[in-house]
């Protein structure tokens, strides 16, 4: 037991855990990302406590808990198994702790440690919120107890299963010994669980229809959820038994525990030597291919852009930033954007805000393959032996700005051409919109490619860290939001016609190019010409980009929370009748407005409209504010504030409807009043 | 040829690396370059190669200042690092094309290269592997095949024997007495005192960024008379006690 401990406390402390590092500034940042989580703890915690009334006179609790718990196994089980992976495999004390007299399974017991406290995160953001809640609302002395062990036990099954699972994979199939091959899959699992729990998260946001209906059907799904875990079962009859029988499925939950447990382990202690030394023969190849090699000759520009997109296409860090950013990002706009328009809209034409907002949208999702910006970086310390070869400085530049040109004009042209079906647009608006985001591209690559050679991440020993963690990317990105939003602002204020708005966007778009060209020659020939990349430097920025990363990440982090609190509890609608018109204005850029003359009909109704689906604008729960598909009624605007009626209904001559509730219903009232004497 | 006049380097305002080194490598020698670890071999290696920038001074190559026509003096050397870690993802074959691409080698004298090298270090058959697979000693070999693919004036090899195999560090040897022998340059570094007592016909000894000598064999032994061997001269020189 004192070994195991020692070797635990040992792999911890070798940096095995994020955030365990001595280093001070790293300690802050772990406080700033658990700042960062706890307004989403708040906001699931509340959103509970709001519901609990509800969730406990239907019965539910336990559902829900179990529920909550089993998404939590799922997740760590998806997400567990690349850091069971590499904890286990691929970290560098793997071997060297081979060659130590220690048996396998206490190796194993200390890296399933290290996983454990990783998973221990991910439990404190899934089911924490509701253990407390349910706690503070209806919990006494047995739920504490046995809540506090259920928490502390709960991650140990769905470890198990991942250790177990690991440890078979390495110990039998040959497919992933290979390091590069496990970070590929395992990257793709975590973007399809990425998206797999947003378009959940949608569909509940959507089911804004009754709250009790939506309660007992996202019930039932919990419970098919939990059937997935029967231990979580147990674990919930303990919790709310409130008797000391319940201490007995306690028991029973933590015995199961236990036993996964020692399963793998024993399983370990037979397989685990066998998939490490495995591990250190598959590198080898059976066969060489050397003389069927064919020698090229090719312009130095066109080898270096050939030897990068080699590094893209056999680096799994990079292909998974690089190339899924260029080929997936857009299709899944599209496709998205296919899905909520339905083929109904067509764009204003020769609108020139149009034109200058999808030039920045365009330009903004070419480049999010980030080939540029990091095209430095990527190389790491071979970038410095760049500067040893006798090429003119233009041509390396051309060569390394290759590749991300050619990436993002294919994600244009994957943008364009559904877009130009879909939308319809004037041949006028098509051209010009073209022509504007291909110069845009040109500039934004530049820049990009001139901001790593100022300040390039090269110390790395981990590909992602060049691709992922790399501030440069961040800024590109910004001062292209800014660049872009400029003149579509400009455009705007000035009130810039059609032809005077496309030449100065050509001309402010041309003058931008010049600069990124200047910018980016200049440097270039610094770096390649005489000075070198500046070791030393890089060293110094890692630190504060980290830092400034984030402070950025934390404040848009806060912005974003800041807002949705804004929105829900300050934002109010706010309602102007003048002499023809009624206007509406609530919250952020939501707003609408009829005519009096169009009005066909308005009535008082005590239930709130069947919600389809939102197009624009702001939903949770009966807070709904912007424009929206109903059943029965099409589409209209509805700005209501809660389930309590009335609500007033507004048709229009045209068929659409606007549908008010206010907190206070007098005032719903008194606007029925008013607008009626207007309907025919 | 390779001069270095008054070339100083600092990493930061403490930590100075190379301070104020003058040194003449002349046609048809092989030039060893000695000292301790953390001397400063390496840093001044990367300044003549244009990986580093010097604080203040000049280094010019077949006389061609590094600093002011960087193309052209980068032409006339071929460069192995003191690390053969380079490069992973590509396998030998590849690097070896995208080398002769950086130095406009035309593609008959490639093949006919990369044929002859590749067979004298015996590398033919692992040049379809990637470079990631290769040992210590493979990739040292394929770093050095790509230095040598355009027949370099000068050769500048940081510690090229670590690592290789009797034989290969045998031809190696071979190869760095013939081009001196024909008239051009070799300059390396290395931590061997063997290589340096067989092989080499000038050396200086750095330490600190200083140089503690710079001469011939002959004249060193000369200066220690009392010292039998190379190793001690080298002890004793670079005591610090
Ligand atoms: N990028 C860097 N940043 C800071 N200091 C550096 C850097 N590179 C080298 N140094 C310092 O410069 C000094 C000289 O280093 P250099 O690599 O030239 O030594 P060396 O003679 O090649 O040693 P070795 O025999 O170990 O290869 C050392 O003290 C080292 O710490
Ligand atoms: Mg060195």
């Amino acid at each position: 037991m004192n070994k195991y401990l020692t070797l635990a406390r040992v792999l911890i402390r070798n940096g095995a855990m994020p955030g365990r590092s001595e280093n001070r500034r790293e300690k802050t940042v772990v406080l700033v990302v658990i700042l960062a989580f706890l307004p989403v703890l708040c906001m699931e915690a509340a959103s509970l406590w709001n519901a609990y009334g509800t969730i406990a006179a239907s019965h539910l609790t336990g559902a829900v808990l179990a529920g909550q718990m089993a998404a939590c196994c799922i997740a760590m089980i998806l997400l567990g198994i690349l850091y069971v992976i590499s904890t286990y495999y691929f970290s560098d004390d793997t071997l060297s702790l081979l060659t130590m007299p220690i048996p396998s399974h206490r190796i194993l017991a200390a890296k399933f440690t290290v996983v454990l406290l990783f998973q221990y995160w991910l439990e404190a953001l899934i089911v924490l919120p509701a253990f407390l809640v349910f706690g503070i609302r209806g919990g006494g002395f047995f739920y504490w107890i046995s809540a506090i062990l259920v928490m502390v036990a709960l991650p140990l099954i769905p470890t198990a299963i991942c250790s177990i699972v690991s440890v078979l994979i390495m110990a039998f199939s040959h497919f992933f010994r290979n390091k590069d091959r496990v970070k590929f899959f395992a990257g793709l699992i975590a973007i399809l669980v990425a998206v797999g729990i947003t378009i959940p998260l949608e569909k509940l946001s959507d089911h804004s229809g009754s709250a009790a209906q939506a309660l007992s059907s996202s019930g039932s799904a919990m419970k098919k959820a939990a059937m997935l875990f029967p231990s979580d079962y147990l674990a919930v009859k303990a919790v709310f038994g409130g008797t000391a029988v319940s201490l007995l499925w306690l028991a029973a939950f933590l015995l199961l525990s236990a036993a996964a447990v020692a399963v793998f382990l024993f399983l370990g202690n037979k397989l685990y030597l066998r998939g490490v030394i495995g591990l250190s023969q598959s590198n080898v190849k059976a066969k060489s291919r050397g003389g069927h090699f064919q020698l090229k000759k090719r312009r130095p520009a066109f080898a270096v852009a050939r030897k990068d997109w080699r590094l893209i296409c056999r680096t799994p860090a990079y292909s998974l930033n690089c190339l899924l950013g260029a080929f997936l990002v857009p299709v899944i706009l599209i496709v998205v954007l296919a899905f909520t328009l339905h083929g109904g809209v067509t764009i204003p034409r020769g609108n020139i805000m149009v034109i200058s907002l999808s030039v920045l949208f365009l330009a903004l999702i070419s480049t999010t393959n980030v080939v540029s910006p990091t095209a430095i970086s990527r190389d790491g310390r071979d970038a410095t032996l760049a500067c040893m070869f006798p090429v003119r400085p233009a041509d390396q530049i051309f060569g390394k700005l290759l590749p991300g040109l050619g990436l993002s004009f294919a994600s244009l042209l994957i943008m364009v051409i559904p877009l130009c079906i879909l939308l319809r647009p004037d041949s006028f608006t098509a051209v010009s919109v073209c022509i504007l985001s291909a110069v845009a591209v040109v500039t934004f690559n530049m820049f990009g490619l001139f901001l790593d050679l100022v300040s390039p991440k090269l110390d790395w020993d981990d590909e992602t860290i060049a691709v992922k963690q790399n501030f440069n990317i961040a800024i590109a990105m910004f001062v292209m939001i800014v660049a872009l939003g400029l003149p579509a602002f400009l455009v705007y204020k000035l009130q810039l016609d059609l032809w005077g708005g496309v030449i100065f966007l050509l001309i402010y778009n041309l003058v931008l190019l010049a600069v990124a060209a200047w910018l980016l020659s200049w440097k270039g020939s610094m770096v390649y010409g005489s000075a070198g990349l500046a070791k030393k430097q890089v060293e110094k920025t890692a630190d504060r980009q980290k830092t400034i990363r984030i402070v950025i990440s934390v404040v848009v982090v806060a912005a974003i929370f800041g807002m949705i609190g804004w929105e829900m509890l300050f934002v109010h609608t706010d309602v102007k009748i003048t002499a023809s018109e009624v206007s509406v204005s609530a919250g952020i850029g939501e707003s609408s407005s009829f005519e009096l003359s169009q009005i066909h009909s308005v009535y008082l109704k005590d239930s709130l409209p069947q919600v389809d689906q939102k197009i624009v604008g702001f939903a949770s729960g009966a807070k709904m504010r912007g424009s929206f598909s109903v059943k029965g009624l099409g589409r209209g605007h509805l700005y209501t504030q809660n389930v309590k009626g009335p609500f007033l209904y507004i048709i229009l001559k045209d068929g659409s409807f606007t549908v008010f509730n206010f907190d206070d219903s007098g005032k719903t009232e008194n606007l029925y009043k008013t607008l009626k004497q207007y309907a025919k | 040829m390779i001069e270095f006049s008054d070339v100083s380097k600092s990493f930061g305002p403490s930590k100075i690396a190379v301070d104020h080194l003058s040194l003449t490598v002349n046609d048809g020698e092989i030039f060893g370059f000695l000292g301790p670890n953390g001397a400063g071999k390496t840093t001044s290696i990367k300044m003549m190669t244009g990986i580093l920038k010097p604080d203040s001074g000049r280094i010019k190559i077949n006389g061609i200042d590094i600093a002011e026509n960087p193309i052209e003096a980068k032409k006339q050397f071929g460069y192995v690092p003191d690390s053969p870690d380079q490069f992973l993802r590509l396998k030998g074959i590849e690097y070896l094309d995208f080398m002769a691409d950086m130095y406009d080698v035309p593609l008959e004298l490639r093949e006919e290269r990369i044929k002859k090298f590749s067979d004298e270090f015996e590398m033919s058959t692992a040049l379809g592997n990637t470079i990631q697979s290769y040992s210590h000693g493979m990739r040292q070999k394929i770093v050095i095949i790509g230095a040598l693919l355009h027949d370099p004036a000068v050769w500048i090899l940081d510690e090229p024997l670590t690592g290789l195999d009797p034989k290969s560090a045998y031809t190696l040897k071979q190869r760095m007495r013939q081009h001196a022998d024909a008239h051009k340059t070799v300059f390396f570094s290395t931590h061997v005192l063997e290589v340096v007592e067989n092989l080499c016909d000038h050396v200086a000894i750095i330490d600190h960024g200083h140089i503690l000598f710079a001469g011939s064999l002959e004249e060193l032994k000369e200066q220690h008379k009392g010292d039998e061997s190379l190793e001690k001269i080298f002890l004793e020189m670079t005591d610090h006690e």
